[in-house]
């Protein structure tokens, strides 16, 4: 077994242990999972220094170097966030904040209304001739769409009077399905990872961990066991 | 200096970077367009500096805790986090930066073991909350878990082999009712995005003024 | 009854669920849905010679989401005369991810490829939206150098490529919105996306404005686009798996309503 491979099955069994450690959780809470915990967010956070510091060597010092030297403004302003951690200095992060703040706001909203308001709306206004199923279809879409916007301003159907108080029902019953369908993606989502955790703990180095990790469980449930008889 | 610490000048500056970048979109004004390019590159670099925050706040909150927490467990863990976090910063610069052998390995070896597993836990809360608070209690509630249904049956590749039906009853939910919905979603929160920004231009926007603290 | 039961006796339940399918797939079929479909034949149709923006933001915690709809699209795009231009944008997990599970599954395609002439990577850049916009706008300013540190104006690829004008495709990871934002609405360049399972309602509205060429969303769609390239990975692999999850909480509500109608018509709660 050469370096590389032995690298490849220490981190393989590390990896599988850590992963069943989280894992511990849904016994109960417990120092194991603990530790797993602070491993990630020790190290999630130390993961981005590198390309923090890369990003300003490729983008700020470069560009300096290049004889760029409007560039210094941004790396003064990005120092200039540190001092959100005084008390007393914090007022000088406020400008770097407010060009993020800024530029960022005028950036994404720019193309939104056309993106998100104008095209939507118009992908609404859709024909209604058609075979009976694209007619009822087209209009589920458009009259869906129209009672389930309508219900955002029309909260509180108990206020309402008729017809007002059918349109904000019916957008309600739209959303309702929205938010099922949103459920079923979300099961999709966390199944997605749990299987991907599993295809892992099964496959070569990680399931040596697996009896490991059983004879540990086993031994909370004893523990707790003798603890509740006591 | 105390002209500086006013919350005006701030507010003032992201309103006219607002409006430029805004405006930049809609006007061919080659001096703005200039400008505004070069804004974004800013932007890069501020956001690279950003992404020192999240080590600082943690170097302060856990350090805290190693210097005045009596709990020999959370000193020691929160000792562990503050350890492992300059070893990954400090690996992580050695040359090639960003690409050093003993980096990609402490990564691939523990977040990207943990991270996905950390979110699956939410696979088991869903499964139990299928069974014990999915329940059909009036019309909404019924809407709902028939549509959750479709879906999962329907996002299952199982689905289409117990019935082929589910297959086109799924496709027909996810093109029809729930674009109506999903539309009605995108175009209210569109909405409250742009008076967000109406209000940043105009300089009435300050809650992230708060974040700063201090005077 | 309801009240007493101990919910972790589901979740071992549901480890033996996922767990038994992989150690012995059922090998059940599974239809190619539209989004999927449309990502496919967009790319087959790309002219020879077509420039395409990928971005491969993928962090570790979607890994089993967006990481084998990665994978499948790029060996989909390096098997065709397109020139592919990388970057990660969503995450700076992306560049550590495409190193190390990325590239050794594209190994054999990437070969037949030239790196700065067929493909460049620029790694890991920051600001997400307003850097997208800065790409979009002027590729040589935005962006300085490739992920080897080759200045952007010494990489062949790059000569003819200034802005978005000049993309056939953007493929991007993760949130469309901002893609959509600042690729289609403003330049028209087609946008793609392999986002999460749970973002496909969400963004079916841009699938059917045509803002959206193409979705990859989950594992399920990117098993499907493994089926359409006849290279079954790491998502085919765990179809099963989510099948039998899936059917598990289906069951699971309508057992838990039943009870639950069972118990209100004695008169409990």
């Amino acid at each position: 077994m050469d370096f590389a491979e032995f690298a490849s099955l220490v981190s393989g069994l590390i990896a599988a242990a850590l992963t069943l450690m989280i894992y511990s959780l849904l016994y109960r809470e417990n120092i194991l999972y603990r530790i797993a915990e602070h491993t990630f967010v020790g190290i999630y956070a130390g993961y981005g220094v590198a390309y923090a510091v890369k990003n300003i060597m490729d983008q700020g010092v470069s560009r300096i170097s290049a004889g760029n030297y409007w560039f210094i403004i941004p790396m003064i302003l990005g120092v200039m966030l540190f001092t959100r951690f005084t008390v007393k200095q914090a007022w000088i992060s406020r400008y770097s904040m407010a060009v993020m703040v800024g530029v960022g706001t005028g950036v994404s909203v720019r193309a939104l209304i056309e993106a998100q308001i104008v095209r939507q709306i118009k992908a609404s206004v859709i024909s209604l001739y058609g075979g009976p199923f694209t007619v009822i279809d087209n209009l589920i879409i458009v009259f869906g769409f129209i009672c389930a916007f309508l219900y955002f301003f029309f909260t509180d159907i108990s206020a309402l009077r008729r017809p007002m108080s059918y349109i904000a029902k019916a957008g309600r019953y739209v959303l309702m399905f929205t938010f099922g369908g949103a459920f079923g993606g979300t099961v999709l989502s966390r199944m997605t990872l749990f299987a991907g955790r599993m295809q892992y703990l099964l496959s070569y180095p990680a399931y040596y961990m697996i009896p490991v990790f059983v004879a540990i469980i086993c031994a909370m449930i004893y523990y707790d066991l003798r603890k509740k008889k006591e | 200096m105390s002209w500086a610490r006013r919350r005006e000048l701030p507010l003032f500056l992201s309103a006219i970077l607002g409006i430029m970048a805004f405006a930049d979109y809609f006007f061919d004004i080659p001096v703005l367009h200039s400008v505004v390019s070069d804004l974004q590159v800013w932007i890069i670099i501020l956001a690279a500096f950003a992404m020192f925050m999240g080590v600082i706040n943690l170097t302060i909150v856990h350090g805290r805790v190693v210097m005045r927490e009596k709990d020999i467990i959370r000193r020691g863990l929160s000792a562990w986090t503050l350890f492992l976090m300059y070893l990954m910063a400090i690996l992580g610069l050695l040359p090639p930066i960003t690409a050093h052998p003993s980096f990609r390995w402490l990564y691939s070896t523990t977040v990207a073991a943990l991270d996905p597993t950390v979110y699956s836990i939410l696979a088991f809360y869903i499964t139990s909350a299928s069974y014990r608070a999915f329940r059909a209690r009036n019309i909404e509630t019924m809407i709902f878990l028939i549509a959750g249904i479709i879906v999962i049956l329907y996002n299952a590749p199982i689905g289409g082999y117990l019935h082929p039906g589910i297959v086109t009853l799924g496709s027909w939910a996810m093109n029809v009712p729930i674009v109506a919905g999903q539309r009605a979603i995108m175009v209210g929160a569109a909405i409250g995005a742009l008076a967000l920004a109406i209000r940043t231009f105009t300089g009435r926007e300050s809650a992230w003024l708060r974040a700063g603290g201090g005077g | 009854m309801v009240k007493e039961f101990d919910p972790r006796w589901m979740y071992l339940l549901l480890f033996i669920v996922v767990g038994a399918p992989l150690v012995r797939p059922l090998g059940l079929p599974l239809p190619i849905t539209a989004p999927v479909l449309a990502l496919y034949d967009k790319i087959e149709s790309l002219p020879p010679g077509s420039i395409v923006l990928f971005e491969y933001g993928v962090g570790a915690a979607s890994w089993p989401e967006h990481g084998p709809s990665n994978i499948a699209v790029l060996k989909h795009l390096l098997s065709k005369d397109v020139k592919i231009i990388l970057i990660a944008l969503y995450t700076a997990e992306g560049p550590t991810l495409f190193a190390t599970k990325i590239k050794p599954a594209i190994a054999s395609y990437l070969e037949k490829k030239t790196y700065g002439v067929d493909y460049v990577d620029f790694g890991y850049v920051t600001g997400y939206e307003t850097a997208m916009a800065a790409i979009a706008e002027d590729m040589h300013k935005a962006l300085t150098k490739d992920v080897y540190g080759t200045p952007i104006d010494q990489i062949p690829l790059m000569k003819n490529v200034k802005s978005a004008r000049d993309l056939a495709l953007v493929i991007a990871t993760g949130y469309c919105e901002p893609y959509i934002r600042q690729f289609y609405t403003p330049y028209g360049v087609p946008v793609a996306i392999m986002t999460w399972g749970m973002n496909a309602p969400g963004y079916m509205p841009y699938i059917s404005a045509g803002q959206l060429c193409g979705m990859v969303a989950g594992i399920r769609a990117a098993a499907e686009y493994e089926v359409l390239i006849k290279s079954p990975g790491e998502a085919s692999a765990s179809s099963d798996a989510l099948s039998l999850s899936h059917l598990f909480v289906a069951i699971l509500i309508v057992v838990g309503n039943i009870q639950y109608y069972l118990t209100r018509r004695r008169g409990g709660r």
